[in-house]
């Protein structure tokens, strides 16, 4: 009994503790090693080409030196200058009263036994002299582009059949395929004849095919800059006015542009600096590696590096910076017609960049 | 008139122009009409019956005393910009126009290939000029040359007619050159410049970012480079194969303070071709820093990438070796790699829970729904809850458990044990280091986290879902059991691995802290330090609603608790924000001496004890003796019924003094048969009405059987409140 009353006392107090319970884990992320991708060591390798790669000094001193010779042989016809500071553009701008005679196309020195007004060697006339003096940079550029744009002032031709048909073949297109037999048309026509002739000129100069397109402008140029109706308006009134009437003050009068002449009749649309023909010449130059290569062989990531450093680190001059100028060819209007232009461009050129090339002549409308 | 320049004469040996040409022109010292190039120095004589002018058409004015060509534009007033070119026309023939203009060689003599030769010198960024002896092009041998270095610094430099080089020393700026032949004004020559730099130099130079965080790496994060700078970043690729690119680690210093000072950290990274990466190491090294060996459970926040982002430098050597020395270059990561888009895109966004609620009872858990609880990504969002919540992830995102995916639908995941880390999702998943946490959710599990620790066990196994609770001891299927004067109401808490790592963080900022136990609080107001208080607390009340919220809750103390008294517990969690209740169990008071329950059913239970309580009462039978004693169940049974009835059947010993003459009687062993009832919550089982069987011993009246009435002494100490 006594036994019994024990156990039955132990029974109750025989509880255990609580051990501790291992839930579910949250697993660790396991980190997988990633190496890096091979250096681009080619790519340095590219860029320092690349820097490299640039248009040799001695082209733009080859270009000035010949810009300079073109200057010294048709400068006092015509004024040369550099479009920005790129020798590898020039803008050359000729008088036609000088190279031209007046309403007629052919250029001084043309006809059998006439005097040439300009002269160098191998060249009658100041655009064969402008091709002489590029054919000397025909060793250093990649090509040469010339857009020739003709100018007339709003005088008409007395002849209204005014045509140049020797000059219309040997282009992509001719000009035009049946001529209108108005003054008006013929003037137009007198701006392309002489950018024709101006370019075959060049052409011959220069005795190698390159990329020509030759614009006439006719009077665009002046007629953005001479408000000749009202001039002509107020001429009419004066010439109206009798006596004892009274004089119409402020009256509007029509100014040619510079350079002006003691001819310039500017109210009969009459200006010496529309008589005129613009070249632009492109000289596209060739890329080539400079004479010093990497001081340093070897292609590890250091070398390359040290060697595109070493290119960079060459000394900058202003003018070493410069790079070819934007084409004119290749973008633009293949139509013979643009506006009231006659464009024309010889064969294997591509289109003809029109407002580009009016921009860097600096004919836009003022 | 002056003789022909020497390049004048070349040109004749090649190219014979006109006469014209070779010739100074007319006003000039000639007699024709012409135009002609001069280099610095030539002379020219002017001529008293010409007019001068800087173009074509004038405007003309008379000219003296001028004998080059440099000195005739200065006296025209020319300026750098217009064409260096003098016209004149002589007043007797004013259509006929002569022209000088300076040399165009000249403004390339500078030039690669011109008549000096510029070359870097031996310090850094330094230049030297040199004129080749004996050289005479374009007339350099009559020129000098004058530097003033453009910019902040008033340096200048020259070299005479007649020196052979100059050293210029650095200038940032560049240098300003002008030429002039002796006694001529001088002419512009443009700017000359140290050498350019490399692509990355001059990227770094212009600023601004040149990566950007971008999730779609092949294993996830990575800093990809902005599109427009593909040769920058192959520099920069090829720097950190060769060694001279770096990043490094080092909190509150500038870029240029850690860069060139001893002491930060060196962070390796994976230089890929679209990007660079962390090295998962060295971040999984970041995160045990950060929460100890836990860290590697879960991706670093999008607020710890950021900060991470800050403490870096991207740190680049001066030179690759051909410049000389130079001081390198140090950025903040941060800046360089456009760190704060990492934030940008998730910050708002939003995640909630639907939180489930558990009931423990011995048969298992019992869920109900909760709460919804939202909060931005931005906030540092760790959420805790229970199993069976459901979590909405945002767009783009994944939930995973340490590096195990966890399967959402329709954008929804219902939670499991364990750590949630809501992470960007990214092709590396869930097994990578290499993205960010947007969320993280501790999830426990009542039944195996919330243990009841005070309590003795020698029950049977209960189900898997409440394994901590497994062995103690039960009531009913809804309620366990707890014995008076043994078991003590203590709680302790687990907790997923990093959940407490995560949670006790500093950078969090939590008002609370969890740790192992979940303490028995009540709602003592006071202070009481500045140690953070238990995130997990139980809450012991006398009804089974949530206490949290509610008002005029009582408060039940276990050690007060009558014997068949109900006690609820509640598994509070306190994030900070609003406590709620995330489990509850219900207990009821034993006697010490139960040695089992039986029948588990809600409405009966049926008991078996030894020692049961004791009670003082009236025996009687027919026809006499009656007699007051009491007696004490020595082995019992009872049966619990509802309205507070309790039927009986015990093995009692009895002891009681006869009415009439105070006699012993009724001392012996007995059965008894009674019912017992009481008011269930103030006194139960207070009242005794028996029938016992006995032996008819010491007093000769005494027969074998008696009836009983009496009251529980145990009960009625209790309704006196005496325990």
């Amino acid at each position: 009994m006594r036994v019994a009353l024990l156990l039955a006392l132990a029974v109750p107090c025989g509880g255990t503790a609580y051990e501790g319970a291992a839930g579910p884990t949250t697993p660790e992320i396991v980190v997988a090693p990633a190496p890096s991708d091979p250096p681009p060591t080619e790519r340095m390798r590219a860029l320092e080409q690349q820097c490299r790669e640039t248009i040799p000094g001695t082209t733009f001193q080859e270009a000035a030196r010949v810009l300079s010779q073109v200057r010294a042989s048709i400068g006092r016809y015509c004024s040369v200058a550099l479009v920005g500071e790129t020798p590898l553009e020039w803008r050359v701008s000729c008088g036609a009263d000088a190279l031209f005679e007046s309403g007629r196309y052919a250029l001084s020195g043309d006809a059998e036994g006439s005097t040439p007004v300009v002269t160098c060697d191998g060249g009658r006339n100041a655009f064969a002299c402008l091709g002489r003096g590029l054919r000397s940079m025909l060793p250093h550029v990649a090509r040469v582009d010339v857009a020739v744009v003709g100018h007339v002032d709003q005088q008409l031709p007395a002849n209204p059949r005014l045509d140049c048909p020797e000059l219309t073949s040997g282009w992509q297109a001719a000009p035009w395929s049946r001529a209108q037999q108005t003054r008006e048309a013929a003037n137009e026509r007198l701006a392309w004849c002489r950018a024709a002739r101006s370019s075959r000129a060049l052409a011959e100069g220069l005795g190698s095919s390159v990329n020509v397109t030759a614009i006439g402008n006719a009077s665009g140029w002046l007629d953005a800059r001479l408000d000749r109706p009202a001039a002509v308006a107020h001429a009419r009134a004066l010439e109206r006015l009798r006596e004892g009437d009274p004089v119409p003050e402020a009256a509007p009068r029509a100014f040619c542009p510079t350079p002006g002449s003691a001819s310039d009749e500017p109210a009969a649309g009459k200006c010496q600096s529309a008589r005129r023909v613009d070249v632009l010449v492109r000289l596209e130059a060739r890329p080539t590696g400079t004479d010093t290569g990497c001081s340093r062989p070897g292609a590890t990531p250091e070398d390359v590096l040290f060697c595109l450093e070493e290119c960079a680190a060459r000394p900058a001059q202003s003018q070493s910076a410069l790079a070819n100028p934007h084409a004119f060819f290749g973008s633009g209007s293949t139509e013979t017609r643009v506006g009231n232009r006659f464009v024309t461009r010889s064969p294997g050129a591509g289109a003809v960049d029109v407002a580009r090339i009016e921009e860097r002549l600096g004919l836009g409308a003022r | 008139m002056q003789a022909p320049t020497t390049l004048l004469l070349a040109l004749a040996a090649t190219f014979a122009f006109a006469d014209a040409a070779n010739a100074q022109p007319r006003c000039f010292g000639g007699t024709e009409p012409a135009s002609a190039p001069l280099t610095l120095g030539d002379r020219v004589r002017l001529d008293a019956a010409c007019e001068y002018a800087l173009g074509p058409d004038g405007p003309w004015r008379r000219l003296n005393g001028r004998d080059t060509v440099v000195d005739v534009l200065a006296g025209l007033g020319w300026r750098e910009g217009l064409q260096a070119t003098a016209y004149a026309r002589r007043d007797d023939a004013p259509t006929e126009v002569s022209s000088v203009f300076v040399d165009h060689c000249t403004d390339y003599v500078l030039q690669a290939g011109g008549a000096f030769r510029v070359r870097p010198g031996a310090q850094t960024d330094a230049l030297v000029v040199e004129r080749p002896q004996g050289a005479n092009a374009c007339g350099v041998d009559r020129i000098a040359l004058s530097f003033r270095c453009e910019g902040g610094r008033a340096v200048s430099a020259s070299l005479p007619t007649g020196a052979l080089s100059v050293e210029l020393p650095a200038c940032a700026a560049g240098w300003r050159v002008e030429a002039a032949a002796q006694g001529e004004p001088t002419y512009p020559l443009g700017r000359l410049a140290a050498g350019g730099e490399t692509p990355l130099q001059r990227r770094l130079r212009d600023g601004g970012a040149l990566m950007r965080p971008d999730w779609e790496g092949e294993r996830g994060l990575r800093f990809t480079p902005i599109e427009s700078d593909a040769d920058a970043w192959a520099e920069l690729r090829t720097a950190f194969a060769a060694g001279h690119a770096r990043i490094v680690r080092r909190r509150g210093a500038t870029a240029a303070t850690a860069c060139h000072e001893a002491g930060a950290e060196e962070v390796p990274v994976v230089v890929m071709g679209g990007g660079i990466a962390f090295d998962e190491g060295w971040l999984a090294r970041a995160m045990r820093d950060l929460y100890g060996d836990d860290g590697v459970r879960f991706a670093p926040s999008l607020g710890m990438l950021r900060e991470l982002a800050d403490e870096l430098h991207l740190c680049l050597a001066g030179t690759y070796g051909a410049r000389g020395a130079r001081e390198g270059t140090g950025l903040g990561f941060a800046q360089v790699a456009s760190a704060q888009e990492l934030v940008t895109r998730y910050a708002t966004q939003e995640i909630c829970v639907t939180h489930a609620v558990h009931d423990v009872t011995p048969e298992g858990l019992v869920a109900r729904e909760g709460v919804r609880q939202c909060a931005t990504v931005g906030e540092g969002v760790l959420f805790a809850a229970s199993v069976g919540a459901v979590l909405e992830l945002p767009e783009g995102a994944v939930a995973c458990n340490g590096n195990t995916p966890i399967e959402a639908s329709e954008g929804r995941v219902t939670l499991a044990r364990g750590l949630v880390d809501v992470r960007v999702g990214t092709r590396g998943g869930c097994a990578t280091f290499e993205t960010a946490s947007l969320a993280r959710v501790g999830v426990v599990e009542a039944g195996r986290d919330w243990i009841p620790a005070g309590l003795e066990r020698g029950g049977r196994e209960a189900p898997e879902s409440v394994r901590a609770w497994s062995g103690v001891e039960i009531d009913d299927p809804r309620t366990f059991a707890f014995v008076r004067r043994r078991d003590d109401l203590r709680f302790r808490m687990t907790s997923p691995e990093g959940f407490a790592s995560a949670w006790n963080h500093p950078a969090r900022g939590a008002s609370t802290a969890v740790g192992q136990h979940a303490p028995v609080v009540g709602d003592e107001a006071g202070a009481f330090g500045h140690a953070r208080p238990s995130a997990f607390v139980t809450r012991l009340t006398r009804s089974a609603e949530c206490p949290v919220g509610v008002e005029d809750v009582k408060v039940a103390v276990p050690a007060e608790t009558i014997v068949d008294g109900v006690v609820h517990a509640h598994l509070v969690l306190d994030d900070g924000r609003a406590p709620r209740c995330l489990a509850h169990a219900a207990f009821r008071a034993h006697e010490p001496r139960v040695v089992t329950t039986l029948g588990r059913s809600e409405r009966r239970q049926l008991r078996v004890g030894f020692l049961g309580d004791a009670r003082l009462g009236v025996f009687f039978s027919e026809p006499q003796p009656a007699a007051i004693g009491a007696l004490l169940p020595i082995f019992y049974t009872d049966l619990h019924l509802k309205a507070g009835f309790m039927f009986e059947v015990s093995v009692p010993i009895t002891s009681a003094i006869a009415w009439e003459d105070g006699r012993a009687s009724r001392v012996s062993p007995a059965l008894m048969v009674a019912m017992n009832w009481g008011y269930p919550e103030i006194a139960p089982r207070l009242f005794t009405f028996g029938f016992l069987v006995h032996a008819p011993w010491p007093h000769p009246d005494d027969t074998v059987w008696s009836f009983f009435g009496g009251i529980n002494l145990t009960s009625l100490v209790d309704l006196l409140g005496g325990r």
